[in-house]
Protein backbone atom coordinates (compact mmCIF):
# COMPACT_ATOMS: atom_id res chain seq x y z
CA UNK A 1 0.00 0.00 0.00
CA UNK A 2 2.60 2.37 0.85
CA UNK A 3 4.83 2.08 -2.27
CA UNK A 4 1.09 2.97 -4.67
CA UNK A 5 1.14 6.50 -3.07
CA UNK A 6 2.74 8.89 -4.77
CA UNK A 7 5.52 10.88 -2.88
CA UNK A 8 3.96 14.22 -2.76
CA UNK A 9 1.29 12.46 -1.01
CA UNK A 10 3.23 10.95 1.70
CA UNK A 11 4.97 13.99 2.12
CA UNK A 12 1.88 16.34 2.67
CA UNK A 13 0.95 13.07 5.10
CA UNK A 14 4.35 13.31 6.69
CA UNK A 15 4.57 16.94 7.30
CA UNK A 16 1.39 16.79 9.65
CA UNK A 17 3.80 14.41 12.21
CA UNK A 18 6.15 15.09 14.65
CA UNK A 19 10.11 14.56 14.42
CA UNK A 20 9.23 11.83 17.65
CA UNK A 21 6.43 10.62 15.71
CA UNK A 22 8.18 9.82 12.13
CA UNK A 23 11.44 8.55 14.09
CA UNK A 24 8.87 6.00 15.07
CA UNK A 25 7.65 4.79 12.31
CA UNK A 26 11.27 4.47 10.18
CA UNK A 27 10.48 0.67 11.05
CA UNK A 28 7.12 0.43 8.53
CA UNK A 29 8.97 1.30 5.26
CA UNK A 30 11.31 2.88 3.27
CA UNK A 31 9.14 6.37 2.99
CA UNK A 32 9.50 7.08 6.57
CA UNK A 33 12.97 6.04 7.15
CA UNK A 34 13.66 8.54 4.15
CA UNK A 35 11.54 11.40 5.69
CA UNK A 36 13.59 10.68 9.27
CA UNK A 37 17.06 11.08 7.39
CA UNK A 38 15.32 14.50 5.48
CA UNK A 39 15.11 15.43 9.26
CA UNK A 40 18.17 14.22 10.75
CA UNK A 41 20.09 15.99 8.03
CA UNK A 42 18.29 19.04 7.21
CA UNK A 43 21.05 20.83 8.64
CA UNK A 44 24.53 20.66 8.22
CA UNK A 45 27.55 22.57 10.13
CA UNK A 46 31.02 22.51 8.72
CA UNK A 47 33.47 24.20 10.65
CA UNK A 48 36.27 23.81 8.31
CA UNK A 49 37.49 23.08 4.54
CA UNK A 50 40.83 21.97 5.42
CA UNK A 51 41.61 18.45 3.90
CA UNK A 52 39.94 16.56 6.86
CA UNK A 53 36.66 18.26 6.59
CA UNK A 54 36.34 18.16 2.63
CA UNK A 55 37.75 14.13 2.37
CA UNK A 56 35.00 13.45 5.05
CA UNK A 57 32.41 15.27 3.15
CA UNK A 58 33.30 13.53 -0.01
CA UNK A 59 31.82 10.54 1.89
CA UNK A 60 28.28 12.31 1.96
CA UNK A 61 27.81 12.72 -1.34
CA UNK B 1 19.76 -17.42 10.04
CA UNK B 2 23.27 -16.79 7.25
CA UNK B 3 20.84 -15.82 4.94
CA UNK B 4 19.31 -13.14 7.57
CA UNK B 5 22.25 -11.87 8.56
CA UNK B 6 23.47 -11.52 4.57
CA UNK B 7 20.50 -9.69 3.37
CA UNK B 8 21.05 -7.90 6.84
CA UNK B 9 24.73 -6.82 6.21
CA UNK B 10 23.74 -5.99 2.63
CA UNK B 11 20.79 -3.05 3.42
CA UNK B 12 23.43 -1.56 5.92
CA UNK B 13 24.08 1.97 5.12
CA UNK B 14 27.30 3.44 4.84
CA UNK B 15 27.44 8.04 5.14
CA UNK B 16 27.76 7.74 1.14
CA UNK B 17 24.59 5.38 0.56
CA UNK B 18 22.57 8.01 3.08
CA UNK B 19 22.84 10.63 0.52
CA UNK B 20 23.18 13.27 3.06
CA UNK B 21 24.61 15.82 1.05
CA UNK B 22 20.89 16.47 -1.02
CA UNK B 23 18.95 15.83 2.38
CA UNK B 24 20.90 18.98 3.48
CA UNK B 25 18.79 22.18 3.63
CA UNK B 26 20.41 24.56 5.42
CA UNK B 27 24.40 24.94 5.59
CA UNK B 28 26.32 26.66 7.79
CA UNK B 29 29.68 27.24 6.45
CA UNK B 30 33.50 28.86 7.68
CA UNK B 31 34.86 28.89 4.05
CA UNK B 32 38.60 29.41 4.85
CA UNK B 33 38.70 27.24 8.50
CA UNK B 34 41.45 24.68 8.09
CA UNK B 35 43.23 26.40 5.00
CA UNK B 36 47.00 26.59 6.35
CA UNK B 37 46.39 22.28 6.36
CA UNK B 38 45.97 22.97 2.67
CA UNK B 39 48.98 25.33 2.38
CA UNK B 40 50.78 22.36 3.08
CA UNK B 41 49.48 19.95 -0.17
CA UNK B 42 49.73 22.37 -1.86
CA UNK B 43 53.76 23.06 -1.70
CA UNK B 44 54.02 19.43 -2.65
CA UNK B 45 52.32 20.54 -6.31
CA UNK B 46 54.12 20.63 -9.43
CA UNK B 47 57.36 22.55 -9.31
CA UNK B 48 57.01 22.85 -13.22
CA UNK B 49 53.30 24.34 -12.58
CA UNK B 50 54.82 27.29 -10.20
CA UNK B 51 57.66 28.29 -12.71
CA UNK B 52 55.27 28.62 -15.25
CA UNK B 53 53.26 30.63 -13.58
CA UNK B 54 56.47 32.67 -12.40
CA UNK B 55 57.10 32.78 -15.54
CA UNK B 56 53.87 34.18 -16.67
CA UNK B 57 53.59 31.70 -19.38
CA UNK B 58 50.40 29.92 -17.80
CA UNK B 59 46.98 31.86 -15.92
CA UNK B 60 47.44 30.95 -12.49
CA UNK B 61 45.15 28.00 -11.64
CA UNK B 62 42.57 28.51 -8.89
CA UNK B 63 44.26 27.32 -5.85
CA UNK B 64 43.61 23.90 -4.61
CA UNK B 65 41.47 24.39 -1.69
CA UNK B 66 38.69 26.11 -3.25
CA UNK B 67 38.75 23.92 -6.46
CA UNK B 68 38.18 21.01 -3.91
CA UNK B 69 35.67 23.12 -2.00
CA UNK B 70 33.90 23.64 -5.03
CA UNK B 71 33.66 20.28 -6.05
CA UNK B 72 32.24 19.05 -2.39
CA UNK B 73 29.65 21.42 -2.19
CA UNK B 74 28.33 20.99 -5.71
CA UNK B 75 26.89 17.84 -4.39
CA UNK B 76 24.59 20.00 -1.90
CA UNK B 77 22.11 20.48 -4.38
CA UNK B 78 19.28 21.22 -2.11
CA UNK B 79 20.74 23.70 0.08
CA UNK B 80 17.87 26.70 0.14
CA UNK B 81 19.49 28.45 3.16
CA UNK B 82 23.09 28.96 3.92
CA UNK B 83 24.83 30.63 6.63
CA UNK B 84 28.51 31.76 5.62
CA UNK B 85 30.60 32.44 8.85
CA UNK B 86 33.35 34.69 7.69
CA UNK B 87 35.05 36.35 11.08
CA UNK B 88 38.78 37.06 10.99
CA UNK B 89 39.60 35.30 7.07
CA UNK B 90 43.01 34.97 6.20
CA UNK B 91 43.45 37.86 3.60
CA UNK B 92 44.89 36.56 0.50
CA UNK B 93 41.73 33.75 0.31
CA UNK B 94 39.08 34.46 -2.32
CA UNK B 95 36.16 34.05 -0.17
CA UNK B 96 33.83 34.27 -3.07
CA UNK B 97 35.13 30.96 -4.63
CA UNK B 98 35.73 29.22 -0.86
CA UNK B 99 32.27 30.05 0.18
CA UNK B 100 30.82 28.07 -2.97
CA UNK B 101 27.87 30.66 -2.74
CA UNK B 102 27.73 30.86 -6.60
CA UNK B 103 26.83 27.18 -6.25
CA UNK B 104 23.75 27.77 -4.21
CA UNK B 105 22.67 31.28 -4.55
CA UNK B 106 19.78 30.37 -7.87
CA UNK B 107 18.16 28.37 -4.73
CA UNK B 108 18.86 30.37 -1.70
CA UNK B 109 15.92 31.80 0.15
CA UNK B 110 17.60 32.25 3.65
CA UNK B 111 21.34 33.58 3.74
CA UNK B 112 23.15 34.75 6.50
CA UNK B 113 26.08 36.50 6.58
CA UNK B 114 28.49 36.94 9.43
CA UNK B 115 32.10 38.69 9.63
CA UNK B 116 33.42 41.98 8.78
CA UNK B 117 32.37 44.32 6.73
CA UNK B 118 35.36 44.07 4.56
CA UNK B 119 35.19 40.45 4.26
CA UNK B 120 31.27 40.45 3.33
CA UNK B 121 31.75 42.84 0.74
CA UNK B 122 34.63 40.49 -0.05
CA UNK B 123 31.55 38.04 -1.55
CA UNK B 124 29.46 40.81 -2.69
CA UNK B 125 31.40 42.30 -5.23
CA UNK B 126 30.98 38.76 -7.23
CA UNK B 127 27.64 38.61 -5.83
CA UNK B 128 25.13 40.64 -7.78
CA UNK B 129 21.80 40.77 -6.59
CA UNK B 130 20.36 39.36 -9.73
CA UNK B 131 21.77 35.82 -8.70
CA UNK B 132 19.11 35.50 -6.35
CA UNK B 133 15.90 34.98 -7.55
CA UNK B 134 14.31 33.64 -4.62
CA UNK B 135 15.76 35.16 -1.63
CA UNK B 136 13.60 36.70 0.53
CA UNK B 137 14.98 36.24 4.21
CA UNK B 138 18.84 38.23 4.32
CA UNK B 139 20.67 38.54 7.58
CA UNK B 140 24.17 40.54 8.06
CA UNK B 141 25.79 40.25 11.37
CA UNK B 142 29.26 42.75 10.83
CA UNK B 143 31.71 42.07 13.58
CA UNK B 144 35.62 42.55 13.67
CA UNK B 145 37.64 40.61 16.77
CA UNK B 146 40.42 42.47 15.52
CA UNK B 147 39.42 45.80 16.04
CA UNK B 148 39.56 47.64 19.39
CA UNK B 149 36.78 49.07 20.87
CA UNK B 150 38.56 52.63 21.10
CA UNK B 151 39.82 52.60 17.31
CA UNK B 152 38.41 54.28 14.68
CA UNK B 153 34.41 52.83 14.03
CA UNK B 154 34.30 53.57 10.12
CA UNK B 155 37.03 54.19 7.84
CA UNK B 156 36.64 54.47 4.00
CA UNK B 157 36.94 51.50 2.85
CA UNK B 158 33.89 49.96 5.08
CA UNK B 159 31.99 53.31 3.83
CA UNK B 160 32.70 52.50 0.10
CA UNK B 161 32.02 48.90 1.06
CA UNK B 162 28.78 49.94 2.81
CA UNK B 163 27.94 52.70 -0.50
CA UNK B 164 29.37 50.53 -3.16
CA UNK B 165 28.49 47.10 -2.40
CA UNK B 166 26.34 45.96 1.06
CA UNK B 167 23.60 48.93 -0.07
CA UNK B 168 23.22 48.31 -3.57
CA UNK B 169 23.07 44.35 -2.99
CA UNK B 170 20.16 45.19 -0.64
CA UNK B 171 18.43 47.29 -2.84
CA UNK B 172 18.65 44.90 -5.26
CA UNK B 173 16.54 42.86 -3.18
CA UNK B 174 13.91 45.15 -2.38
CA UNK B 175 10.84 43.42 -4.09
CA UNK B 176 11.58 39.66 -3.13
CA UNK B 177 12.73 40.50 1.09
CA UNK B 178 10.48 39.46 3.47
CA UNK B 179 12.65 40.16 6.03
CA UNK B 180 15.95 41.88 7.19
CA UNK B 181 18.18 41.21 9.94
CA UNK B 182 21.13 43.27 10.98
CA UNK B 183 23.13 42.91 14.33
CA UNK B 184 26.19 45.39 14.27
CA UNK B 185 28.95 44.91 16.69
CA UNK B 186 30.36 48.38 18.64
CA UNK B 187 33.20 48.65 16.31
CA UNK B 188 30.94 48.90 13.02
CA UNK B 189 29.11 52.40 11.73
CA UNK B 190 25.85 51.20 10.15
CA UNK B 191 24.00 54.42 9.67
CA UNK B 192 24.96 55.09 6.40
CA UNK B 193 23.57 52.13 5.15
CA UNK B 194 20.12 52.88 6.28
CA UNK B 195 20.29 56.09 4.70
CA UNK B 196 21.33 54.41 1.07
CA UNK B 197 18.09 51.73 1.81
CA UNK B 198 15.63 51.94 -1.15
CA UNK B 199 11.81 51.02 0.02
CA UNK B 200 10.96 47.20 0.97
CA UNK B 201 7.43 47.02 -0.31
CA UNK B 202 7.07 42.94 0.76
CA UNK B 203 9.16 43.34 4.37
CA UNK B 204 7.52 41.85 7.16
CA UNK B 205 10.20 41.18 9.75
CA UNK B 206 12.92 43.68 10.88
CA UNK B 207 15.74 43.17 13.19
CA UNK B 208 18.20 45.32 14.45
CA UNK B 209 20.80 44.74 17.24
CA UNK B 210 22.82 47.57 17.77
CA UNK B 211 24.53 50.12 19.92
CA UNK B 212 23.32 52.93 19.26
CA UNK B 213 26.57 55.50 20.10
CA UNK B 214 29.04 53.44 17.72
CA UNK B 215 26.59 51.94 15.26
CA UNK B 216 23.59 54.46 14.53
CA UNK B 217 24.89 57.60 15.49
CA UNK B 218 28.25 58.03 14.66
CA UNK B 219 27.90 61.58 13.44
CA UNK B 220 24.89 62.78 15.90
CA UNK B 221 22.83 61.64 13.08
CA UNK B 222 20.20 58.40 13.06
CA UNK B 223 18.00 60.29 10.42
CA UNK B 224 19.09 57.38 8.45
CA UNK B 225 17.04 54.78 10.88
CA UNK B 226 14.24 57.11 11.56
CA UNK B 227 13.78 57.40 7.15
CA UNK B 228 13.99 53.42 6.78
CA UNK B 229 10.93 52.73 9.68
CA UNK B 230 8.88 55.79 8.45
CA UNK B 231 9.06 53.95 4.96
CA UNK B 232 8.30 50.57 6.22
CA UNK B 233 4.85 51.12 8.28
CA UNK B 234 3.72 48.13 6.81
CA UNK B 235 6.21 45.84 9.17
CA UNK B 236 4.31 43.07 11.13
CA UNK B 237 7.45 42.21 13.65
CA UNK B 238 10.27 44.27 14.52
CA UNK B 239 12.97 43.94 17.00
CA UNK B 240 14.46 46.91 17.80
CA UNK B 241 16.87 45.86 20.56
CA UNK B 242 19.33 49.10 20.24
CA UNK B 243 21.41 49.80 23.59
CA UNK B 244 22.17 53.60 24.71
CA UNK B 245 26.13 52.03 23.96
CA UNK B 246 28.12 48.58 23.11
CA UNK B 247 29.42 49.31 26.71
CA UNK B 248 28.05 47.79 30.13
CA UNK B 249 28.76 50.90 31.54
CA UNK B 250 28.27 53.98 28.76
CA UNK B 251 28.62 57.50 28.87
CA UNK B 252 25.72 59.33 31.37
CA UNK B 253 24.39 61.16 28.08
CA UNK B 254 24.07 57.94 25.87
CA UNK B 255 21.03 56.75 26.85
CA UNK B 256 19.37 60.02 26.69
CA UNK B 257 20.70 60.83 23.05
CA UNK B 258 18.77 57.67 22.30
CA UNK B 259 15.52 58.75 24.17
CA UNK B 260 15.47 61.60 22.52
CA UNK B 261 15.89 60.41 19.01
CA UNK B 262 13.46 57.65 19.65
CA UNK B 263 11.14 60.96 20.78
CA UNK B 264 11.87 62.80 17.81
CA UNK B 265 11.77 59.66 15.52
CA UNK B 266 8.06 59.17 16.87
CA UNK B 267 7.13 62.91 16.21
CA UNK B 268 7.89 62.03 12.36
CA UNK B 269 6.11 59.43 12.67
CA UNK B 270 8.47 56.24 12.67
CA UNK B 271 6.38 54.39 14.92
CA UNK B 272 3.51 54.35 13.70
CA UNK B 273 2.96 50.68 12.49
CA UNK B 274 -0.29 49.71 11.27
CA UNK B 275 -0.24 45.50 11.16
CA UNK B 276 2.29 45.25 13.60
CA UNK B 277 1.66 41.97 15.37
CA UNK B 278 5.08 41.06 17.19
CA UNK B 279 7.46 43.74 18.94
CA UNK B 280 10.85 43.07 20.87
CA UNK B 281 12.48 46.26 22.45
CA UNK B 282 14.64 47.32 25.36
CA UNK B 283 13.01 49.42 28.09
CA UNK B 284 14.46 53.14 29.18
CA UNK B 285 15.55 54.36 32.61
CA UNK B 286 14.42 57.57 31.28
CA UNK B 287 10.98 59.05 31.36
CA UNK B 288 11.16 60.59 28.05
CA UNK B 289 12.31 57.06 26.40
CA UNK B 290 9.68 55.50 28.95
CA UNK B 291 6.83 57.61 27.38
CA UNK B 292 7.94 57.35 23.41
CA UNK B 293 8.12 53.31 24.47
CA UNK B 294 4.54 53.65 26.04
CA UNK B 295 3.72 55.58 22.56
CA UNK B 296 4.53 52.97 20.62
CA UNK B 297 2.40 50.11 22.39
CA UNK B 298 -0.59 52.36 22.13
CA UNK B 299 0.22 53.54 18.14
CA UNK B 300 0.03 49.19 17.67
CA UNK B 301 -2.42 48.11 20.79
CA UNK B 302 -5.29 46.71 18.38
CA UNK B 303 -2.43 44.93 16.43
CA UNK B 304 -0.01 43.52 18.80
CA UNK B 305 -0.22 39.48 19.86
CA UNK B 306 3.57 39.39 20.93
CA UNK B 307 5.40 41.61 23.00
CA UNK B 308 9.05 41.68 24.48
CA UNK B 309 10.45 44.31 26.66
CA UNK B 310 13.84 43.49 27.58
CA UNK B 311 16.61 45.01 30.19
CA UNK B 312 15.50 47.73 32.08
CA UNK B 313 14.10 46.31 35.25
CA UNK B 314 10.80 47.73 35.57
CA UNK B 315 9.11 49.19 39.36
CA UNK B 316 4.86 48.56 39.76
CA UNK B 317 4.35 52.32 38.35
CA UNK B 318 6.33 51.52 35.31
CA UNK B 319 4.84 48.10 34.49
CA UNK B 320 1.13 50.28 34.92
CA UNK B 321 1.95 52.15 32.24
CA UNK B 322 2.39 49.28 29.60
CA UNK B 323 -0.29 47.19 30.67
CA UNK B 324 -2.35 50.33 30.31
CA UNK B 325 -0.67 51.11 26.96
CA UNK B 326 -1.54 47.91 25.89
CA UNK B 327 -5.19 48.48 26.64
CA UNK B 328 -7.70 46.31 28.01
CA UNK B 329 -8.96 44.55 24.69
CA UNK B 330 -5.47 43.70 22.98
CA UNK B 331 -5.03 40.70 20.96
CA UNK B 332 -2.19 40.34 23.10
CA UNK B 333 -1.10 36.80 23.51
CA UNK B 334 2.62 36.74 24.57
CA UNK B 335 4.13 39.28 27.18
CA UNK B 336 7.72 39.00 28.46
CA UNK B 337 8.68 41.61 30.81
CA UNK B 338 11.23 42.48 33.15
CA UNK B 339 9.60 43.63 36.55
CA UNK B 340 11.88 44.89 39.98
CA UNK B 341 9.54 43.04 42.70
CA UNK B 342 7.24 40.63 42.06
CA UNK B 343 4.34 40.83 45.16
CA UNK B 344 0.50 39.89 44.99
CA UNK B 345 -0.37 43.65 43.95
CA UNK B 346 1.58 43.03 40.82
CA UNK B 347 0.54 39.57 39.95
CA UNK B 348 -3.20 40.85 40.91
CA UNK B 349 -2.46 43.79 38.09
CA UNK B 350 -1.50 40.64 35.50
CA UNK B 351 -4.30 39.33 36.12
CA UNK B 352 -6.71 42.06 35.96
CA UNK B 353 -5.46 43.55 32.68
CA UNK B 354 -3.49 40.48 30.56
CA UNK B 355 -5.86 37.79 31.42
CA UNK B 356 -6.32 36.64 28.15
CA UNK B 357 -2.68 36.14 27.54
CA UNK B 358 -1.51 32.78 26.78
CA UNK B 359 2.12 33.18 27.94
CA UNK B 360 3.36 35.31 30.60
CA UNK B 361 6.90 35.11 30.89
CA UNK B 362 8.40 37.70 34.10
CA UNK B 363 11.76 37.92 34.39
CA UNK B 364 12.03 38.84 38.36
CA UNK B 365 14.66 40.97 40.57
CA UNK B 366 13.70 40.15 43.64
CA UNK B 367 10.60 37.72 45.27
CA UNK B 368 8.33 39.20 47.83
CA UNK B 369 7.62 37.61 50.69
CA UNK B 370 3.93 37.13 50.53
CA UNK B 371 4.46 35.72 46.87
CA UNK B 372 6.93 33.19 48.38
CA UNK B 373 4.28 32.10 50.54
CA UNK B 374 1.90 31.96 48.69
CA UNK B 375 3.88 29.76 45.94
CA UNK B 376 4.71 27.14 48.40
CA UNK B 377 1.15 27.06 49.93
CA UNK B 378 0.53 26.40 46.59
CA UNK B 379 2.60 23.97 45.56
CA UNK B 380 1.97 22.24 48.70
CA UNK B 381 -1.82 21.51 47.85
CA UNK B 382 -1.06 20.42 44.54
CA UNK B 383 2.00 17.55 45.48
Amino acid sequence: MVSELPPELWASVISHLTEAEIRALIPVSRVFLDAALNLRYRFLRIGGTGPASLQKLAGYR
Amino acid sequence: MIRLLLCLLSNLTTARNLNIATRVRTLELMPYAGLNDVQEVKSHGSKLDSLLHRLKITKPAPPVETVLIETTLSTFTNVVSLILNITDPPPDVDLHRASGITLFSNNLTTLSLRGHLKAIGNILVQSPSTAFPCLNDLSIELNDRRVHVSESRLDSNDLQVINTLLAPFMNGLSENLEAISLAAWPQVDISPLFERLDVFPNLRRFSLLAPFNTALSINGDASGLTRFLVNHLHLQSMDLRIRPTGLAMGPGDASKRLASWFRESQNKGAFDFTRLKRLQMYAFDSDEGMQALLNCLRESQKTLEHVVIRDYYMNYDKVEGVLNALGDDSPLRVLRINIENLNLEIMELFSKKVPHAHRLRLFVKAVDASVSLFLKSAFKRCF
